[in-house]
């Protein structure tokens, strides 16, 4: 089932023309990886499906992206609902500088929810959801700041649950992590798909063949080839594809 | 072009499977060689060069197992180190094959034919070509000599069948031939099953080029 599409999206930043003409699907429970070489246009797409990019100025966005037939550019919609819906978690661990406890509490607190009881369900449920409640349970009090930063991911990530969202997009989520760190995120997204549709943004190859079930090729803003994850990584139908995969160019 | 090294290794590691091949190939046109003259000290060679293929086959294991370890190869790199392992598996057993056929030749030594040899050489000239077929559609990527490799092996189990029949006539007239017979029967089980070898060689070419797990 298709919970997102994008149907002919060009972005520009300023005359610089990003994304040309991109069209794909984003189906329900499943993970869609983004790969290209830096500069390919993912994470300007990625951006564009809980439009980040709105925050810049130059940016300018035609073409329609769809969240279950609704368009999110249009003009009644409500971008921080949006951004409640569409989640998302970046390349650098960005808690915030106060208890774990409070770095999950606070975007429910936010959007109206001021029972204690209620709010503390939601911190362990979430810890729970992105496997660090182990980790954390009788460190809650403490600064998010003090816990190793595959543990900061997957707080940032427990943070974005907290709003149940719909769609959780991550945007390089291990490239600052450890191997052992990556492990955990990668078994936690391939977990959490059950619950949620999920996009990623990564560099590391192995990563988007192993968790991801599609995955889109971007070369010089254009969308090179979507396919199943499994036809990528065996046998692409493009040989820039096959290029690029391969380690032979980009 | 960027991973230079890389793809040296992966041409070295496809170089070395022909060379493995062709290596298994001479094997086994001396072996018949041996078994049509009755060259008990061509044979010995024969049985002796095996541990080459087996050391060859090693050797590529290793190398292909370095790669998958270290490069973490994908699509049409990954099939091709795919195919050139099991490729390389079934021309080792070609040379084991080899090895078989040139032991019987040194226990028929001082027996005495009791028919010359028209259809085992007949069988082995179609199944060197079809191993030397094979292993050139794999070298050359080249899938419609990899399908025509397959339509010869129709003509190897037809001639079995009749080898069969044969040498069931022979045991027949006198029970003295059943020794001498049953061996020769073996020696055309070996080159049939070298025939399907080859077979699954060239059906490897197609996975190697189309991305294709299928019979022909």
């Amino acid at each position: 089932m298709v919970r997102m599409e994008i149907k002919d999206v060009n972005l520009w930043y300023g005359t610089f023309h990003a994304l040309k003409d991109i069209n794909m699907k984003i189906y329900k429970n499943k993970v869609t990886a983004f790969i290209g070489p830096s500069g390919c246009g993912k994470s300007t797409l990625i951006r564009c499906l809980n439009r980040m990019n709105d925050l810049i100025d130059t940016v300018k966005v035609t073409g329609e992206i769809t969240l279950d037939g609704k368009n999110i550019y249009d003009k009644d919609v409500d971008v921080v609902k949006l951004r409640k819906d569409i989640g998302m978690v970046f390349q650098k661990p960005n808690p915030f500088p106060i208890s774990i406890h409070d770095n999950i509490a606070y975007g429910p607190r936010l959007h109206g929810i001021k029972d204690k009881n209620k709010l503390n369900d939601i911190v362990v449920n979430n810890l729970k959801g992105s496997a660090l409640w182990e980790e954390v349970k009788d460190i809650l009090d403490q600064n998010a700041m003090s816990i190793s930063g595959g543990q900061q991911q997957r707080l940032c990530i427990a943070r974005c649950l907290a709003v149940e969202p719909e769609v959780i997009l991550f945007d390089e989520p291990c490239s600052a992590l450890d191997p052992i760190s990556t492990g955990k995120i990668e078994d936690l997204i391939t977990q959490l798909k059950k619950d949620y549709t999920i996009v990623i943004v990564t560099h590391n190859m192995q990563q988007a063949a192993r968790i991801s079930d599609y995955t889109g090729y971007f070369y010089l803003g254009n969308l090179m080839e979507f396919n199943k994850t499994k036809k990528i990584f065996t046998n692409p139908d493009n040989p820039q594809t096959e290029k690029y995969i391969t380690g032979k160019f980009g | 072009m960027t991973r230079d090294k890389y793809i040296k290794q992966l041409d070295e590691v496809k170089k070395l499977t022909v060379k493995m091949g062709n290596k298994a190939e001479e094997l086994v046109n001396g072996s018949i060689l041996a078994l049509e003259t009755q060259d008990a000290e061509l044979a010995q060679k024969i049985i002796d060069q095996d541990k080459e293929v087996d050391e060859m086959f090693l050797d590529l294991e290793k190398k292909v197992i370095k790669i998958i370890a270290t490069q973490a190869p994908v699509a049409s790199d990954l099939r091709l180190l795919l195919t050139a392992l099991k490729n390389a598996t079934d021309v080792e057993r070609v040379g084991d094959f080899a090895k078989d056929i040139a032991m019987v030749t040194i226990d028929l030594k001082d027996d005495k034919y009791f028919t010359k040899l028209i259809m085992i050489p007949k069988m082995a000239e179609i199944t060197l070509k079809m191993v030397r077929e094979s292993l050139q559609s794999f070298d050359e990527e080249n899938v419609p000599l990899a399908k025509a490799v397959h339509e010869e092996d129709d003509l190897v189990d037809e001639i079995f069948s009749r080898l069969f029949r044969t040498m069931t006539s022979f045991v027949m007239e006198n029970p003295k031939n059943t020794n001498q017979a049953l061996r020769l029967m073996l020696v055309a089980r070996h080159l049939e099953r070298i025939a399907d070898h080859a077979v699954n060689i060239a059906n490897r070419t197609v996975y190697l080029i189309e991305g294709k797990i299928e019979f022909i």
